[in-house]
């Protein structure tokens, strides 16, 4: 019988930790605790076009109807908790910027997009709220606005990209628009699992032919998606059910379809997540198999007595480099290139901030002259959103550079040869590099702008999994820049000046010159951070890789000493034991890009659409 | 209702067009007659709108009979023109040039199969016998925002028609408000856009949040869009191609005879409509579904429960009734049909003003209407001009006035133009006289060259109209 993947994936996880044990324990007790740490609670991000019914479909997935307030604003986290509570956040973590609680009467202003929030507050990042649902103790949800709308907002939804899933919401009475389509290539690229919602089904009678032209539209023009699974859904009879007496609620309820979609999140999005979180460990643990057989190597060649001169010539070359970096008045060699290399990219990164705001500020500039009295009241969101856009497009970009810098500092320190090796121990080090945030900016009812930086939690479990493993130093190094505008722009709406053009104009340069500042500071900021954190964990690369190549003479001595029939001896069990740990290589890579293959069609798990409903009479 | 002949505008720019016509080079003079030509031959109106927005089924309503094919989906993939004629006839015009032509099927439609392949047809000419094209000719345009094809605004045919019918469902979105901009910019003629809400059925909480919602999307599209209408096409369509037959309204009749629940259920869901067990067969039932959908039949039913006795024609009046499309009629005749004259004359001029690309030949036409706009006769030509350049944002006036040009400038009903709907003659005499004399006073002190020159338009608007109430 053909094992599933699952299991194939912990039979293999087992064997080969305990080979690895016999080799190296403390590789073998780094991958253990890789895979002891939990992995976090799965997101599923609700997205589509405005008015596609997004906000009802969720109350219905949480049996909680009415919740929501029409046309929402800012997106929305559901999260497993006690009781119901609501919380509205701003942008990043300073101090000075607490969380409001915000009573759930009063949830329609500060999530509805056409009202705004009590006393003048301004209108915050994101709602958090808690509910005591099951279905939220696997998973969280994501509520978002709406796209495509006559107030579009520009820029992407930055929490799409730290998805686990998508769940994307049609309208059964009209096939996939082109806008549609087009937003679904953007964002599903970056996520692992798509879903897709077809609403108000209770209201178009031909909904099954739409969901076959949707289905053909999807397999035609975004083949990636092409077994994507649709669940038809319709919120108002989940609704009606409800309040509908019990002969009735049953068969409402099962047309309505909610309880397939819920069962689909769960089986889905939880699983998958579980399975990403075993391509993590086999990561982890094709890293620690790397770093053996290189060893093993290592002994091998120690032990045949080839390239001792060599050895010599490298120990010295590596006793040369440490001598430099410590106890140095000047610094040499690969020090000064690092540091070359940390501020080629700050420039690049000013570079990449000064041609992003400047865009904001056309777009934003254009949007001002043009704007009627509503638009001019709009201004300050239109700000909002697009700062944070450019924010999340500013750590991006850094997070890529420092990838590039840190590959390149290791690739100039060692031969490919060596590579395996290195990686290995790096990757063995306990934490990975952690970014300080800066200072709390001293609040002031002036204050234009919120700056917040820091870890953004990590890439997303997906990514890691399907990253390629060659060229990638086990240092990750997330990178979050948030930006808002902050408790002073409701200097802006001040009655007597909301309309007044000249007024804003001159805001929205003062706002657009502190970004930029901002922006600037937390560059040079993080790569200071970067440079200093680097040069320590190279500094420690250096050190291992010098014990090595002692240990490795010390070896070549010991052979000498050894004779003919001990040294065959010797070499067969090392060759023996290098051929066994390379088999269990070929087997890790092999089970991993079956993982990649699954993301990319994830179609093999059942993806047959629910049937609408069985004939029923009314007893 | 207007008769067949050309009004006095569309004649004086067609007088012109001849005359200069001798003037100019061979290109440019066969694209001049072909402007004459268009004056002689009724306003197009072209339907536009996104994929399955109800665009044929609207034009199914406005004609009166199921020539366009309607169904879920994406229906319509060809610009199809519909006209009067002596026999019922479908023209395909092909993209080199060559005609084939096709009788309607059996059902009374466009054929499905043309027989050719479609990619080589560039658009469809159909003639029917019905009294309600002769003054007007509806064109059906293939949906914006299909995945299939890149369909421009441009492309589907609206840079041929005189005005625009643009349908939307649920709200505006971006992408409307991008592509009513481009008529705004590349259409002749100003004013001439009126937008209709469809599937308004689908709107939760009734007809009064469908009218509140139309409201809200044309105070958010003005000054693009004349007005936005709510309607539920499937309705209007039914009720006036006679699909509605008296079996129809037996069935209808015996579903009312239902207990409550049964009813309830019935109504909460399509797929319950037609799978329950009810007194009323399930084809029967979707039949029902097909023509008039959940909001009709309830409709109906809520009819029946007021009125036992009530006729299949009693009942196909309260359809239509409720389909809103009464007023929807009203309005096309009253932006469309009344000032077909000076819309058709409006876009001719526009588009001979683009025509020729030899600097000697614009002069030439430039000149010649130049003076046919100093004439006094043509002022409503003048008029339309100011308010396309109000609508398209070329002149800036503050948001009041501009819904003053706008309701000036929109109709031909003297109350309608005063937005004093109800107020006695005298009154209406009054307001007249008092608006032109503070437009007067606006060109001379108040306001910028360009302004100037539109308020002293709405400003001689304002005088003839009270010339015309005086006499009366």
């Amino acid at each position: 019988m053909m094992p599933t993947l699952p299991e194939a994936v912990r039979e293999a996880r087992e064997r080969l930790t305990a080979l690895l044990a016999t080799l190296d324990s403390a590789a073998a007790a780094w991958v253990e605790q890789v895979r002891a740490a939990r992995p976090a609670t799965p997101t599923v991000v609700v997205v589509g076009e405005t008015a596609r019914g997004k906000s009802s479909l969720v109350d219905a997935l949480l049996a909680a109807p009415g919740r929501s307030p029409a046309a929402t604003a800012c997106p929305v986290v559901l999260r497993h908790g006690s009781e119901w509570t609501a919380r509205a956040c701003y942008a990043g973590t300073a101090a000075d910027v607490a969380d409001v609680a915000v009573p759930l009467d009063d949830l329609a202003r500060w999530v509805s997009a056409e009202q705004d929030p009590p006393d003048g507050a301004a209108p915050p990042h994101h709602v958090v709220l808690t509910a005591p649902v099951p279905l939220l103790e696997r998973l969280t949800l994501v509520d978002t606005p709406g796209v495509g709308g006559l107030a579009a907002a520009p820029g992407e939804l930055a929490a799409a990209t730290a998805a686990t899933a998508l769940l994307l919401v049609l309208d059964a009475g009209a096939p996939i628009s082109r806008g549609e389509l087009d937003f679904l290539t953007r964002l599903g690229d970056r996520v692992e699992t798509v879903l897709v919602a077809l609403t108000k089904t209770d209201a178009h009678c031909g909904w099954r032919e739409v969901l076959e032209a949707d289905r053909a539209a999807l397999a035609r023009h975004a083949p990636r998606f092409a077994g994507v699974p649709f669940h038809p859904v319709s919120a108002r009879l989940a609704e009606r059910a409800a309040d509908a007496p019990p002969a009735v609620a049953a068969l409402l309820r099962e047309q309505s379809g909610v309880a397939a979609l819920q069962a689909a999140l769960q089986h889905q999005v939880t699983g998958r997540a579980a399975m990403l979180g075993e391509a993590n460990v086999l990561r982890a643990l094709a890293t620690a198999l790397d770093g053996a057989a290189a060893d093993l190597d290592a002994r091998q060649r120690a032990v045949r007595g080839d390239d001792a001169a060599a050895l010599r010539t490298r120990r010295d070359e590596l006793t040369a480099a440490r001598r430099t970096s410590s106890g140095g008045t000047s610094w040499r060699g690969w020090q000064l290139r690092l540091r070359g290399e940390v501020q080629r990219a700050r420039v690049a990164a000013t570079h990449d901030v000064a041609a992003r705001l400047l865009d904001a500020r056309t777009r934003l500039r254009a949007g001002l002259d043009a704007a009627d009295r509503a638009g001019l009241h709009r201004l300050p969101r239109d700000v909002d959103a697009a700062l944070r856009a450019v924010g999340d497009a500013v750590a991006a970009g850094l997070t890529e550079r420092v990838t590039v810098v840190a590959d390149a500092a290791v690739a100039h320190l060692f031969p490919p040869a060596e590579l395996a090796a290195v990686r290995a121990g790096l990757a063995c080090r306990p934490p990975p590099v952690a970014l300080r945030p800066p200072g709390a900016r001293p609040a002031g009812a002036d204050d234009k702008l919120l700056v917040a930086m820091g870890f953004s939690g990590g890439l997303g479990l997906g990514r890691l999994a399907v990253l390629p493993l060659v060229g990638t130093v086990a240092v990750a190094l997330p990178v979050s820049i948030v930006l808002g505008v902050g408790a002073g722009w409701w200097l802006a709406r001040t009655r007597r000046h909301a309309a007044d053009r000249a007024h804003l104009a001159q805001w929205l340069a003062d706002v657009l010159a502190e970004a930029r500042a901002a922006l600037d500071q937390a560059v040079a900021a993080q790569l200071i951070d970067v440079e200093q954190q680097l040069s320590l964990l190279l500094d420690d690369a250096l050190e291992r890789r010098l014990a090595a190549v002692d240990s490795e003479l010390r070896e070549v001595d010991r052979a000498l000493r050894m004779d003919a029939a001990e040294r065959t001896r010797t070499l067969e069990a090392l060759r023996a034991q290098a051929a066994e740990v390379r088999a269990g290589r070929q087997e890790v890579a092999g089970l991993l890009a079956h993982v990649r293959r699954l993301r990319d069609r994830p179609a093999a798990e059942g993806n047959r659409p629910a049937a609408g409903g069985n004939r029923q009479a009314l007893p | 209702m207007r008769s067949d002949a050309v009004g006095p505008l569309a004649a004086a720019v067609a007088q012109l067009c001849r005359t200069v016509a001798p003037r100019l080079g061979g290109r440019s003079a066969a694209a001049v007659g072909t402007v004459a030509d268009r004056l002689g031959s009724p306003l197009q109106v072209a339907v536009v709108g996104r994929v399955s927005s109800g665009k044929s089924t609207l034009v199914n309503a406005l004609i009166g009979r199921r020539v366009a094919p309607t169904g879920v989906g994406e229906c319509t993939r060809l610009v199809t023109r519909f006209r009067s004629g002596t026999a019922d006839r479908v023209d395909v015009v092909l993209r080199d040039g060559g005609c084939r032509s096709l009788p309607l099927d059996a059902d009374g439609a466009v054929p499905a199969d043309l027989g050719v392949d479609p990619t080589a047809v560039a658009h469809l000419d159909v003639r029917l016998t019905s009294a309600l094209l002769r003054d007007l000719t509806v064109v059906d345009t293939p949906g914006l925002g299909s995945v299939d094809g890149a369909v421009t605004p441009d492309a589907t045919g609206t840079g041929g028609a005189e005005a625009v019918l643009y349908v939307i469902t649920q709200a505006a979105r971006a992408d409307d408000a991008q592509a009513l901009a481009t008529f705004a910019t590349g259409c002749a003629g100003p004013g001439n856009v009126v937008a209709v809400l469809t599937k308004a059925d689908t709107v939760p909480g009734g007809w009064a949040a469908a009218r509140a919602l139309a409201q809200r999307q044309a105070a958010a599209l003005r000054p693009r869009v004349a007005d936005v209408l709510p309607v539920v096409g499937l309705l209007a369509e039914t009720a006036e191609s006679g699909a509605f037959t008296s079996g129809d309204a037996a069935s209808l009749h015996d579903l009312a005879a239902a207990d409550d629940q049964t009813r309830a259920t019935l109504l909460a869901s399509t797929d319950l409509f037609t799978d329950l067990d009810a007194p009323v067969p399930a084809a029967v039932r979707r039949r029902l579904l097909a023509s008039l959908d959940l909001y009709g039949v309830a409709h109906a039913l809520a009819l029946i429960d007021a009125d036992p006795a009530l006729t299949a024609g009693g009942l196909r009046r309260g359809l239509l009734a409720a389909s809103g499309f009464e007023v929807v009629r009203a309005r096309i005749d009253a932006v469309f049909r009344n000032r077909a004259d000076g819309l058709k004359a409006a876009a001719a001029l526009a588009s001979l003003a683009t025509l020729p690309r030899d600097p000697r030949e614009r002069d030439v036409l430039r000149g010649a209407v130049e003076g046919l706009l100093q004439r006094p006769a043509a002022h409503q030509l003048r008029l339309l001009h100011a308010l396309t350049q109000v609508t398209s944002g070329a002149v800036a006036l503050p948001d009041h006035l501009v819904d003053e040009v706008l309701r000036v400038g929109g109709s031909s009903a003297a109350a309608a133009q005063l937005g004093a709907v109800g107020s006695s003659p005298a009154e209406l005499t009054a307001t007249a006289l008092d608006r032109a004399g503070w437009w007067r006073s606006f060109a001379s002190f108040g306001a910028t060259p360009a302004q100037a020159r539109v308020a002293h338009e709405v400003h001689r608007a304002y005088f003839l109209l009270w010339q015309q109430l005086r006499g009366r």
